[in-house]
């Protein structure tokens, strides 16, 4: 049996994996996109709500009307894209390309490919990873999964309900469980502070008059086959609970939103070394990991608050999978003074630098004015001032490196300080 | 002084409005859409829909859809009580027109997606 060969093999088919499948045909390589679900678009499938597409298209579109786009695209080009294709072996040949095998609807299938693109996306933190005691009665879901029920299926998961977390997710579902006729009797956020984008904040609580409670959480739910109700309490700095503060709130379902994480099975099964603080893959300025070969984009890479920069990272990704000619380019590790909570990419190519790498970050606290600096071996070339950084914002600069002579010994350093007044 | 955050794009703006001798003065915004945001979020505020509807599909048993313009932020439940007896029943295809003209306001409801 003849087994095919690709030049590129995208896994995931969402906003990242689609944008890099189709960048990769632009730049001449045979595509496979291997999709697990049964439709193209990923999370966006379900994310009806407005917003996505503002810096891309300067519009503002519904997620899956963004995702539309991207899925037109697609199939005006030669890549072959399969859905309910669950890929579950990749292992390195000895010239240095990988076989994949993957489970579909017409059995156990393998393919050759020279470089692989890992847009698998990520997955939401549960009940258990947040510590929630008590009984384990039905009405407890993820803000996901609550998304998916409501939008693709058609079931409103509850009639009274709690959402820990004030994450966007948690935000855009506390919006859409109110219009669909649910009371959501508040927002409790364990941090001082809400996570979500302000302007969520404003157009999903505010407009519907639902409380946000910060530094609170939810300890312990209570119900035998139905949820009745959960236990809030106040918690400290350090985020534990405060004893005398414990509040019973009857309630039929309690929804979390309490945190993405980054789904790298794969790439961990490949030896990709992961970054602590994104939890995602290391990658240099060409999406590349420490894997030859092996690249990554979307929300695998790092979580990103916006669609739009998904798109950026998978058309890069997708791009320079098709370059990829096997060999392993050097680089200059990237470091990150201060302030941040991460930054990517965090490592740059030394040789093909010859167009604006794009970085993102995020602050670690509240910020207020705040001056974000590029030192090329402790001299400081590039100065950028922000009016007011969170960490729910991530921020994306562009930097030029053409203009700087890199070496391997180069030290390149980010700075981000709050500017004292 | 009112203040409200801009919810145009995810800068999400803090502005402040004040009213002195009749003028508007709006300030924060990083660009000017946000002052049109604010005096209209004091006078008539606006807000885009976006729900499902559902469909005669077994596969695909729910369509987004949004309004195709903003309607009266007072009106966004009334729409969504209107919606509840739509079924598509046509294979519809992204941007097509689900309800014309919805409860007299000059706002279509569109699909948001193509239904396979």
């Amino acid at each position: 049996m003849q087994i095919k060969n690709f030049d590129v093999l995208v896994i995931g088919g969402g906003p990242a994996g689609l944008a890099a499948a189709i960048s990769a045909e632009k730049n001449n390589a045979s595509v496979l996109l291997l999709e697990r679900e049964e439709r193209l678009g990923g999370i966006l499938k379900q994310c009806i709500h407005d917003g996505f597409g503002v810096v891309r298209f300067g519009k503002k579109m519904a997620g899956c009307e963004y995702a539309q786009v991207f899925i037109n695209e697609l199939r005006q080009t030669p890549v072959v894209a399969e859905v309910l294709s669950f890929v579950t072996k990749i292992e390195k040949t000895s010239e240095g390309g990988f076989y994949v095998t993957y489970s579909s609807k017409d059995g156990i299938q393998k393919v050759t490919a020279n470089a692989i693109v890992l847009s698998t996306g990520c997955r939401e933190r549960t009940a258990k990873q947040v510590q929630i005691h008590g009984t384990r009665p039905s009405g407890v879901l993820t803000a996901g999964a609550a998304q998916y029920y409501t939008n693709i299926l058609g079931y409103l998961p509850g009639k009274n309900c709690v959402i820990l977390g004030s994450g966007d997710i948690g935000l855009i579902m506390a919006r859409r469980l109110t219009l669909e006729g649910a009371t959501v009797l508040g927002v409790y956020e364990a941090k001082s502070t809400p996570s979500g984008l302000r302007r969520n904040i404003s157009q999903c609580l505010d407009d519907f008059d639902i409380p946000l409670y910060c530094s609170k959480t939810v300890t312990r739910a209570f119900g035998s086959s139905r949820l009745t109700g959960v236990e809030v309490c106040s918690v400290d700095e350090q985020m534990n609970p405060i004893e005398e503060t414990k509040e019973y709130i009857p309630c039929d379902t309690l929804i979390l939103s309490v945190g993405l994480i980054p789904e790298n099975e794969i790439a961990e099964g490949l030896g990709v070394e992961i970054d602590k603080r994104t939890k995602g893959p290391i990658t240099d300025n060409h999406q590349m990991t420490s894997v030859n070969g092996v690249f990554v984009c979307g929300n695998a890479w790092q979580v990103s608050d916006l669609a739009d920069y998904v798109s950026l990272s998978g058309e890069r990704a997708g791009k320079y999978a098709a370059f990829y000619g096997g060999k392993k380019e050097a680089t200059v590790c990237v470091d990150y003074e201060g302030s941040f909570l991460y930054m990517v990419p965090q490592k740059v190519t030394i040789d093909t630098v010859c167009e604006p790498t794009a970085f993102y970050f995020r602050s670690n606290k509240e910020m207020d004015k705040s001056k974000f600096t590029l030192k090329i071996d402790q001299k400081e070339v590039y100065t950028k001032i922000y009016s007011s950084l969170r960490p729910p914002e991530m921020q994306k600069i562009e930097i030029d490196f053409s203009k700087y002579s890199i070496t391997p010994s180069t030290k390149i350093a980010f700075t981000l300080s709050e500017v004292i007044k | 002084m009112k203040k409200m955050i801009c919810i145009i794009c995810p800068n999400g703006c803090e502005l402040s409005l004040e009213e002195k001798n009749g003028e508007r003065i709006v300030c924060g915004n990083k660009c000017p859409k946000g002052m049109d945001f604010a005096i209209k979020e004091i006078t008539s505020p606006m807000r885009t829909l976006t729900t499902t509807v559902l469909t005669t599909f077994a596969d695909f048993p729910l369509l987004s859809v949004k309004t195709s313009g903003e309607i009266p932020k007072d009106r966004v439940f009334d729409v969504m009580k209107a919606l509840k007896s739509v079924r598509v029943t046509e294979k519809l295809k992204c941007y097509d027109i689900v309800v014309k003209n919805i409860l007299d306001l000059g706002i279509d409801v569109i699909a948001s997606q193509d239904i396979l």
